[in-house]
């Protein structure tokens, strides 16, 4: 295949035709979006509707993990963490504890990874599928591993990079997402809520300084960045649940909605 | 190929923006509607240009950068954040060309040889693309379904053009194994 002639059929040219009916409906709707854009406050955040979005999404992490099981992304979640990206070299490029691989992943961790990859089935116990799916042994890092629990990445072959939760072995919950790039703002996480406390697991990029997190009493806390990971838990109830992330990469700020984790109630979303 | 195509903008604001809209919105539309199909392109074009907006003093940084190659860029990010459209919408037209196939099968006329093998071929391409990689599927698709050259497509994808050039070189010798692999 030396020349373009055979990859022509991969563009349809009916799909090509755009008619001027099209044009002008879709450009209305930009000019419209575009309009509420700036008539909201802040540049880096998006809409309202946006922010709605991404709340409740959140919310839906946070819940899913108070019954304790794998979390399963793939859908939703996966859409909250993929906001923007460039391209994939974060495993490569991040610092680490330890390698990691398939086999030194624990149950719990297996089941969730089997689980964030689309179409496989979480029920069961082999290898085989997810050996299929992810790189081998040396493309996994072990990012946070302490008391709070365990952190890592591992690259699939797709080229995503895939972020796996654990808390220490007696709670038997794991979580996670799979990003095919990084966002924007340096930083992927996995939110999650055992019902009493609010736990933030995530990925950083070496060029993200800070990292902060508003709970709901106001109070601004520092998260504590170890290589190219962290977990952040709420101190106390979830009466004091996170709100937002602060994250200042290259000197530029980032303000990420985080939702309310308590299943019940459901406060002001809107920036 | 679109190499460096007729552009105006360069600098983003408040007062340009509408421009960027209205030169470049068919634009990422059509390559929208090759990557994902039509239902979903609209949307893709308006998270392009949201994050567009957002992105724009990236761009503003750059003042020689082609403003149609750096839309495509986002937009090809964005198609990212929708693996799952996308692949549906790759096995619909494999599906398709498959089911093109079995009516040719059964066709008795002259051309229905010559009209099967065509749609064998198809059906083997996009199954091929479906299993690319995505740092080797973006940039071929860009290059043969938004027709920017490799130069454009650095540019668009943020990577230096002779990883841009090895990416597309590796996904045409993939592609090409992957089908005969897949010959009936």
């Amino acid at each position: 295949m030396n020349n373009d002639a055979p990859l022509r059929a991969l563009r349809r040219p009916e799909l090509d035709r755009v008619t001027d009916v099209e044009l002008d409906r879709l450009v209305t709707r930009l000019e419209s979006e575009q309009a509420a854009r700036a008539g909201s406050r802040g540049t880096r955040r998006g809409g309202g509707r946006r922010h709605v979005r991404r709340a409740l999404i959140a919310l839906a992490m946070l819940a899913i993990l108070t019954t304790g099981t794998a979390l399963a992304a793939g859908t939703n979640p996966v859409d909250w963490v993929k906001r923007t990206w460039f391209p994939h070299a974060a495993v490569d490029s991040v610092a680490a504890t330890d390698d990691v691989s398939l086999q030194t992943l624990n149950a719990a961790e297996r089941r969730t990874l089997r689980q964030m990859l689309d179409g496989m089935p979480a029920d069961r116990g082999d290898l085989g599928p997810l050996q299929s799916e992810m790189k081998p042994v040396g493309d996994g890092r072990v990012l946070v591993d302490g008391a709070d629990g365990r952190v890592s990445a591992l690259a699939s072959k797709r080229g995503d990079v895939c972020i796996v939760w654990s808390k220490p072995a007696a709670s038997r919950a794991s979580g996670g997402t799979c990003v095919g790039e990084f966002p924007e703002s340096g930083v992927a996480v996995v939110a999650g809520y055992d019902g009493n406390v609010a736990e933030i697991p995530g990925l950083f990029a070496d060029d993200v300084s800070t990292i902060t997190i508003e709970t709901r009493d106001g109070a601004v806390h520092d998260v504590e960045l170890g290589a190219n990971g962290f977990i952040w838990r709420s101190d106390a109830s979830i009466g004091d649940g996170p709100v937002s992330m602060r994250i200042i990469r290259a000197g530029i700020t980032y303000d990420i909605k985080l939702g309310d984790p308590r299943p019940a109630s459901s406060p002001s979303t809107t920036p | 190929m679109m190499g460096s195509p007729a552009d105006t903008t360069h600098r983003i604001d408040a007062t340009t923006f509408p421009a960027l809209v209205r030169d470049h919105a068919a634009t990422v539309l059509r390559y929208a509607r090759q990557r994902v199909g039509a239902d979903l392109a609209e949307d893709i074009v308006s998270d392009t240009f949201a994050d567009a907006w957002r992105r724009r003093e990236r761009f503003n940084a750059h003042p020689g950068d082609n403003a149609a190659a750096w839309l495509l860029g986002i937009a090809t990010f964005v198609v990212a954040r929708h693996r799952r459209a996308e692949q549906r919408w790759l096995q619909m037209r494999i599906d398709t060309a498959q089911l093109e196939a079995a009516e040719f099968a059964i066709d008795e006329s002259a051309r229905a040889d010559e009209q099967l093998d065509a749609v064998s071929v198809h059906a083997r391409l996009i199954r091929a693309l479906a299993r690319l990689p995505r740092r080797e599927r973006d940039p071929l698709l860009l290059h043969v379904q938004a027709g920017l050259d490799y130069d454009a497509i650095a540019e668009a994808l943020d990577v230096p053009l002779g990883t841009i050039k090895s990416r597309i070189s590796r996904g045409r010798t993939r592609l090409e194994h992957a089908m005969e692999r897949d010959r009936p």
